[in-house]
């Protein structure tokens, strides 16, 4: 820890490097918001040198968590994500939740999940677990795409997800650590009970989340997790799915700051795309260098989210591509008014 | 605020001033709250920087205001006119000199909101861009379209196009491309008392003097820029990368001097003096080990530096081996970029190996470019020098090529000689067909950190005026250099530069305590 304390002094004083790649900065215009300035004021919080507690609480609610300042930062041990996660837990055991945030909590103490009340869902067997993230389960055409690609390819799953099932992913955003706790302490048990071997998810943040944060907390699911889009390709690289080819179409794809960032996931869905025969017209930020969509809680302001996203929005508009697909269910909700489609559904309507 | 300011203090303006600011640009890009005051209290002025670590900040602005585009920052101004408020502009916040830093309580101006790429004329290769968009933004916006500007300073990813204006800045492809002022046409500019200024975007014209060259480097002084127009060009066809190995500074000056004499125009051309080529390209040399033995070793076996410190600089060296690694042993490497239309980037390959081996120069390849154009923007080791006491900060300088090498010499003697110091080297990375930019890079692990870095400024600074030098290529002159203005400009040249910025603004709202002594004002030391 003296390590990462060390490095985020480095930080401070670092000539902000990546502040050029930060959605918040870039759409606030706001230095304080930039990765080096926070840093300094959460070393300033540490040395008790703060005065205005709301004001730096709602500064390290003024970031994506998208990793863009980590894919750009000059120290290749440090990951700032980890003080603003940590700060955001302060900030929540002092009573600070910001105003985007409260709703989300509210139905997490209620129904168990961020969206409300919902039904449950429980079917297949299988040693594959399909976990249905929260956002898949109310987008109902990426759902069916994937059941339907799964069936293509004669693959059982246990499908899960639904309920009180959630990975936990909003608490975690808004610093409820012990909530976060719970709901990854539920997951471990309910993967357990299921007895699967690998989980699939179409949820980059399910991902994430169960992969690393889980981790934090003492928690481990005991199986591999993997995005869907992942394990498509594994279908079609073993014969068992075959693609429709388009003709003289092309199409932008969004790379989802997680799937891109964290999981180090490009080639993959282009190649996909590529396969069934799409040309791909790539914005002037894409890949690593793709700005966030803004989320739904990860930014705990709304005006600062809404301005990333309608950011995104305009970059990508620029392609001028006929079709916008991208690899992250609350990518494609966030997006929705480029008629964004998940890659799940362009395979969906290509299988022979 | 328990944060304290160790060079000027914020003052509590007239809320009314508050209000209607408010009310031009909306309430909540108006800030007087702490994380705003102390996240715009410095730039990357170094000494100012390396006080953060402690909770000590060099200036506690009145306030912090966003505007928006060119129309709210008229109103903003003739608001602070109105109300006798002064004001600093802020752009990226990477210049080093101190010219951002809020000083008499004035309020800071951040430019950032301003960040768009508005057109490219693809006929006429002129791009414009709002004045606060960030230089690898810009790069990528223009790279999009098969575009380049090519002004690549280090400090590309945290500095914007409105701030390279403000300080005349220069990129590392500046020997074929220019630096800034051959790249802007044209400009918006927002004047001291409020009138927006539009300087038409041609190549050149016979109108009187020119109006664009009162902002090129005027630091906030006479105006606040918020639109650029720029000179662009296409992506490079080819490209060709050479490098050599000299046996002196004065040999590669020469080489390159005889290049840069032709009609060569070469995108980069470097050289680096032997302990940058050591730390650059990992060579260990006979002289490496001498140095080191009687050097910062020699230092450490007396006291004067930790084994801690010689490791912390060990980090910056390259770890990896290549071919011809060994013939740099020793050596001042040189490195090359030529790049453009083919047939002409031929010929320049041609030129530039004809003159190497003229002077012996043992070519190495491409391999240190490669090393170059991976390592030049880590700049990861300057925060560990200052976390660990140290005192890292650059230096650029200009000269004549007569004057050059004893220039070389005694600046870095001079800097060697101030008690605390411990690593000071040179490249080259602009040149002229008359003159050559040094680039000095010093670290001292001093016990008195503001005695080491005011006598090591003040030992480079005196050095380069002896040698008939200008005190500052690219980096401008903020409140750091000030005092040595008069003798860089001679006292009817500063007494102009007063008059001028004087005239223009004549309140004095815009930036205080920057470029020249402006009347009645406090100096701030």
């Amino acid at each position: 820890m003296k390590k990462q304390l060390n490095r985020l002094i480095d930080c401070s004083m670092c000539p902000n490097m990546c502040k050029f790649s930060c959605p918040v900065y870039l759409a606030t215009g706001s230095e304080t918001f930039t990765p080096q300035k926070k840093a300094r004021l959460i070393l300033y919080r540490e040395k008790n040198l703060l005065e205005d507690n709301d004001g730096f609480f709602d500064t390290v609610f003024q970031c994506a968590l998208c990793g863009s300042c980590v894919v750009n930062c000059q120290y290749d041990d440090f990951d700032i994500r980890d003080f603003i996660t940590n700060e955001r837990s302060i900030a929540f055991e002092k009573g600070f939740v910001p105003p985007l945030m409260e709703k989300v909590l509210e139905n997490f103490n209620k129904f168990g999940n961020p969206s409300g009340e919902r039904e449950t869902i429980d079917k297949g067997e299988g040693e594959i677990g399909f976990f249905v993230s929260c956002n898949t389960f109310k987008d109902k055409s990426i759902l069916s795409a994937t059941e339907k690609i799964l069936n293509k390819a004669h693959v059982d799953v246990k499908e899960f997800g639904g309920g009180d099932i959630c990975c936990g992913a909003p608490l975690f955003f808004a610093g409820d650590m012990d909530g976060f706790k719970k709901k990854a302490e539920q997951m471990e048990k309910l993967i357990k009970e299921k007895g699967v071997k690998r989980i699939i998810t179409n949820c980059p943040t399910c991902i994430k989340m169960m992969k690393k944060h889980y981790a934090e907390v003492g928690v481990s699911i005991g199986v591999d997790i993997v995005h869907t889009l992942t394990f498509t390709k594994e279908l079609i690289d073993e014969g068992k799915l075959s693609l429709k080819k388009v003709e003289n179409k092309s199409i932008t794809y969004h790379d989802p700051c997680i799937l891109a960032k964290d999981l180090d996931i490009l080639e993959i869905p282009r190649t996909i795309l590529k396969n069934i025969g799409y040309s791909l017209r790539e914005p002037a930020y894409t890949g690593k260098d793709a700005h966030c969509c803004g989320g739904k809680t990860k930014v705990g302001d709304r005006n600062t989210r809404d301005a990333i996203s309608s950011m995104r929005e305009n970059e990508l508009k620029e392609t001028k591509a006929p079709e916008y697909v991208s690899a992250c269910p609350t990518c494609k909700d966030v997006l929705k008014s480029l008629q964004m489609k998940d890659i799940a559904e362009i395979v969906g309507e290509a299988l022979e | 605020m328990k944060v304290k300011s160790f060079l000027s203090k914020g003052e509590d303006i007239s809320s009314e001033f508050i209000e209607e600011v408010k009310r031009i640009v909306g309430e909540k890009y108006v800030s007087k709250d702490e994380r705003d005051l102390i996240s715009y209290s410095v730039d990357y002025w170094l000494y100012g920087v390396y006080k953060t670590q402690f909770g000590e900040i060099p200036a506690i602005p009145s306030a912090v205001v966003s505007p928006k585009n060119s129309e709210e920052v008229q109103k903003v101004v003739r608001l602070a006119n109105k109300y006798h408020v002064q004001i600093t502009p802020f752009g990226g916040g990477s210049g080093v000199l101190g010219a951002a830093i809020p000083f008499n309580g004035s309020i800071i101006l951040n430019t950032q909101r301003m960040n768009k790429f508005i057109s490219l004329d693809e006929v006429s290769q002129v791009a414009v861009f709002e004045s606060g968009i960030i230089g690898t933004n810009l790069e990528k916006e223009l790279n999009y379209k098969g575009y380049s500007l090519g002004n690549i300073p280090q400090s590309i990813s945290c500095s914007t196009v409105g701030g390279w204006v403000s300080t005349r800045a220069a990129g590392q492809f500046s020997t074929k491309y220019g630096k800034i002022e051959d790249m802007v046409l044209g400009l918006t500019a927002v004047l001291p008392d409020g009138e927006i200024l539009q300087i038409k975007p041609v190549s050149r014209k016979s109108t009187g003097p020119s109006l664009k060259h009162l902002f090129l480097g005027s630091e906030g002084t006479m105006g606040i820029i918020t639109e650029v127009y720029l000179s662009v060009h296409k992506i490079p066809e080819k490209v060709i990368k050479n490098s050599f190995a000299f046996d002196s500074v004065e040999t590669a000056l020469d080489m390159v001097r005889e290049v840069v004499q032709t009609d060569a125009k070469p995108a980069v051309v470097r050289i680096f003096d032997k302990d940058e080529t050591e730390r650059y390209f990992g060579v260990v040399s006979n002289r490496g080990k001498y140095q080191q033995a009687f050097g910062i070793a020699g230092k450490i076996l007396t006291g004067k530096v930790s084994p801690k410190v010689l490791s912390i600089l060990n980090e910056s060296k390259n770890k990896t081996s290549f071919e011809g690694m060994e013939k740099l042993a020793g050596k001042v490497a040189v490195i090359f970029i030529s790049e453009g239309d083919e047939d002409f980037v031929s010929l320049e390959d041609t030129v530039i190996k004809k003159k190497a081996e003229k002077y012996n120069g043992i070519p190495i390849g491409e391999k240190p470019v490669d090393i170059w154009l991976s390592k030049r923007f880590d700049v990861h080791l300057g925060p560990t020098i200052l976390r660990n006491g140290g005192i890292v900060d650059t230096i650029e300088v200009v000269s004549l090529f007569k004057d050059a090498p004893a220039l070389y010499k005694d600046i870095i003697a001079s800097m060697l000689n101030v008690k605390g110091a411990v690593s000071i080297s040179g490249h080259y990375s602009h040149f002229y067909p008359e003159s050559a930019c040094l680039y000095i890079t010093f670290a001292g692990f001093p016990k008195d950190q503001l005695k080491y870095y005011e006598d090591t400024w003040a030992a480079a600074m005196e050095t380069t005026l002896h040698h008939n030098g200008s005190i500052s290529h690219h980096h401008g002159i903020g409140f750091l250099r000030k005092p040595f203005m008069q003798k860089e400009l001679g006292i009817a040249g500063e007494k102009l530069m007063k008059d001028v910025i004087n005239a223009v603004d004549k309140n004095h709202i815009f930036n205080p305590g920057k470029l020249v002594e402006r009347k009645d004002e406090k100096t701030v030391k």
